[in-house]
């Protein structure tokens, strides 16, 4: 079965930044896997009612982060990326700091910390899989 | 009642027959163009709004036969073309009128899309070389008319062209740039199906234009008649397309396993950018065509810039024979 991206218009989080997201995820816990074709930017974005532009932007980021190779017309191909593109330190300070934030948020709701880390080692299992 | 009258009065009994059934071709979450609870259809409400929306439709059918056959027998041409168009009016009106009603019960607009990512390599059915067949027909017709005399009308022949043409960009439209609304399941497949019977009966129609066409330009050559073809070709083809439509449902809603299987409902467009529930204009929207809620296939989004070239080609297209004169 085809695997599914879901967005949501309402959201907070741009629709651009709503795909990357998806995208990566589902090629992190190797639902698309390397050497895959992703959809030509116009059928996704009809597809998801969103401006072309957008999907293009997205495909851009995962692009610049060594996940996609761009081809014209034909869509995008899942490359292999065993080994990670040079890593940028500011960057992963930032992600770091965007987990820490989450982590908080998930203790604000009524989690404990124990089940805040439980949440996190679930997500860290399904990606060695 | 003569062959000729036959001709035009077929013609709209089959129109109303459509028109009576159309509230029920939409998918099902869809009533009116008003995205409901596919609960909602069933109920006690919604068939007062089908009765009220089918007695004016039955009422202008019933009249239009009438009026026909009084014009033929009379030859009040005018009275045959007014009573042609009157069933369409009517219909058009009360449904306007039906989803004005409907709109109270219409689901909250969801804001929710999904898409499926895999590529979408939909074949022309028949293969290329079947499609362009019209293509070669008219170009063949047009060559030997070039050979066998230089009186030939060639009206005929580009007329055919060019509507031939604007059909195979539909069929490939549909098939490869209209939006698939159901992302998996049976209701994924029998959208596609939908789509791959819309495209067959397009090619056929564009094979009919085709021949028709060549036959105008070539037959003071030939001399070969073909009118008790040509007369019931179309009548017959007509009846055909209403019982496949009737069968299929929009987007193949009404074939086994046609729901909705995600979290997608109705047809994915908003029931705000639906005018009257006929006409849609929504500029967020990048689609060129989406699927019709009055009806069957698919309409223009109003909003797109191509959708008037398309208007403007459809309005030239009929003049052209009074351009080339």
């Amino acid at each position: 079965m085809a695997a599914l991206l879901k967005i949501d218009l309402s959201s907070t989080v741009p629709a651009y930044q709503q795909i990357v997201d998806a995208l990566r995820a589902l090629m992190v816990t190797g639902t698309l896997r390397a050497g895959e074709l992703l959809p030509p930017v116009r059928q996704l974005g009809l597809d998801l009612g969103i401006h072309f532009n957008t999907v293009a932007q997205s495909y851009r980021i995962l692009a610049e982060e060594g996940w996609l190779d761009l081809r014209r017309r034909r869509g995008a191909l899942i490359l292999d990326r065993q080994t990670p593109i040079v890593q940028n330190e500011a960057k992963l300070d930032q992600l770091r700091l965007r987990i820490g934030q989450i982590a908080s948020q998930l203790q604000a709701e009524g989690l404990s910390a124990g089940e805040v880390a439980s949440e996190l080692r679930q997500l860290a299992e399904g990606m060695d899989k | 009642m003569n062959t000729e009258s036959l001709m035009m009065i077929l013609p709209a009994a089959l129109v109303g027959i459509l028109m009576h059934a159309l509230p029920l071709l939409s998918r099902r979450e869809i009533f009116f163009g008003v995205t409901v609870d596919p609960s909602f259809v069933p109920s006690q409400e919604a068939r007062r709004i089908l009765f009220r929306y089918r007695v004016p439709v039955w009422v202008a059918s019933l009249a239009t036969l009438v009026l026909l056959w009084i014009g033929i027998s009379r030859h009040l041409n005018f009275l045959v073309i007014a009573s042609l168009f009157a069933p369409v009016v009517v219909s058009f009106i009360a449904w306007a009128r039906a989803h004005k009603q409907v709109l109270p019960h219409a689901l909250p607009a969801s804001t929710v899309r999904v898409a499926s990512l895999s590529t979408r390599e939909e074949p022309f059915p028949g293969g290329v070389l079947f499609a362009i067949g019209p293509v070669l027909l008219l170009l063949g017709a047009a060559c030997i008319l070039y050979l066998r005399s230089s009186r030939g009308a060639y009206a005929p022949i580009l007329v055919g062209l060019c509507t031939v043409v604007v059909i195979l960009l539909q069929c490939y439209w549909m098939l490869r740039r209209a939006r698939q609304v159901r992302t998996q399941g049976a209701a994924a497949a029998n959208e596609r199906t939908f789509k791959r019977v819309t495209v067959w009966v397009l090619l056929a129609a564009a094979y009919g234009i085709a021949i028709v066409n060549a036959r105008n330009s070539l037959w003071p050559l030939a001399g070969v008649s073909l009118e008790p073809l040509l007369r019931f070709l179309p009548i017959a083809v007509m009846a055909a397309l209403v019982l496949i439509l009737v069968r299929i449902g929009q987007g193949g809603s009404r074939l086994p396993g046609g729901g909705g299987t995600d979290d997608q409902r109705g047809d994915a467009t908003p029931d705000a950018c639906w005018k009257w529930g006929q006409l849609y204009y929504n500029p967020d929207d990048p689609a060129l065509l989406v699927e019709k809620r009055m009806g069957i296939g698919w309409t223009l989004n109003f909003a797109h810039r191509g959708s008037w070239l398309i208007l403007a080609a459809a309005v030239t297209l009929p003049l052209l024979p009074r351009l080339l004169r």
